[in-house]
């Protein structure tokens, strides 16, 4: 059953307000399958098509979605990350060459640079694409970059839900901007001539940034 | 491959991560919908995802934030030492 912006928007709505039945929950879950398609297109397409191999989440999950709708002002029919490919690479270079890449397959994607203005430290580049009407989001981070977000989550999960947005415990908002912005720093300086070692600062920061994740972050499955 | 990860976010741990080959995409997601249902019936809190990924070292390598951070990957740093791009593209 195909769904009507209306009716997505209701759905999202009642999302919101956590007022969620089951037949919500299908019905969330049948909306986002409708961008399977186009999701496994765009993945092949850039695995064929360009040599990388990106991970994919085709569906983002209940609880980001609640999220979202919660914390910003859109709507569900405007949320542009329902489905995903992440691709991790070295460094900045190759960064900007595999944005490039991306262009070329999709030359009517928008662009969304955040290494130069970070969202609450978050930094990436990420390329929103209308597929058949269907908005996909692709990330490209570099190594650093990717490290940065994914300690930022867990400390969002473990810590403090608004963590990754710049909020909850204070020291802990202190370390993260100051590792985002050393990474920063550092990933800039490595780009440009002249070569530096730059080695042990880089894992300094990594080693104080790992650091905060508490202990039951670090057991085994 | 296709995973499908029962998370317990505030612990930061994953519960469970099931497997299938990408043929078996159909299933993953009726398994991860009847898991979402089941843990709502519970009332209990679980992010349920399905994620695409080559194996389960590329799952960890994107998606660490899943895993307990003594399981993460080394970040890849040898391009701090030496000209070594981690991932440039095969050629298609």
């Amino acid at each position: 059953m195909a769904f009507s912006k209306t009716q997505i928007d209701k759905l999202g709505d009642r999302l919101k307000a956590g007022s969620v039945e089951e037949q919500d929950l299908r019905d969330l879950d049948e909306y986002r399958r409708s961008f399977g398609t186009v999701y496994e297109g765009v993945r092949s397409a850039i695995h064929l098509g360009l040599g990388y191999l990106p991970t994919g989440r085709p569906a983002k999950t209940t609880q980001s979605i609640v999220a979202k709708l919660r914390r910003e002002s859109i709507r569900l029919s405007q949320i542009q990350d329902i489905a995903g490919c992440r691709i991790v690479v070295v460094d900045l270079e190759h960064q900007d060459e595999a944005v490039r890449s991306l262009m070329l397959l999709f030359p009517h994607a928008k662009i969304d640079d955040r290494r130069e203005e970070p969202s609450h430290g978050y930094r990436a580049v990420h390329l929103i694409g209308d597929v058949n009407g269907k908005l996909i989001e692709l990330q490209v981070r570099t190594v650093l970059q990717h490290l940065w977000a994914q300690v930022s989550e867990k400390l969002s999960d473990m810590v403090h839900p608004d963590v990754k947005y710049g909020g909850g415990p204070a020291a802990i908002a202190h370390e993260l901007a100051e590792a985002s912005m050393n990474l920063a720093a550092l990933e800039y300086a490595l780009s440009q001539p002249p070569v530096i070692d730059a080695s042990r600062a880089v894992h300094e920061v990594v080693s104080r940034l790992l650091r905060l994740i508490p202990d039951s972050g670090k057991g085994s499955e | 491959m296709v995973f499908l990860i029962e998370y317990a976010r505030t612990e930061g741990r994953v519960v469970e991560i099931r497997e299938y080959s990408d043929d078996l995409r159909v299933t993953a997601e009726e398994d991860r919908l009847a898991l979402e249902l089941q843990r709502n019936r519970e009332g209990v809190e679980r992010e349920v995802v399905l994620l695409d990924a080559a194996d389960r070292d590329a799952l960890r390598q994107t998606h660490s934030r899943y895993f307990a951070v003594d399981e993460w990957p080394e970040p890849d740093m040898e391009w701090l030492d030496a000209d070594l791009p981690a991932q440039t593209p095969e050629e298609p």
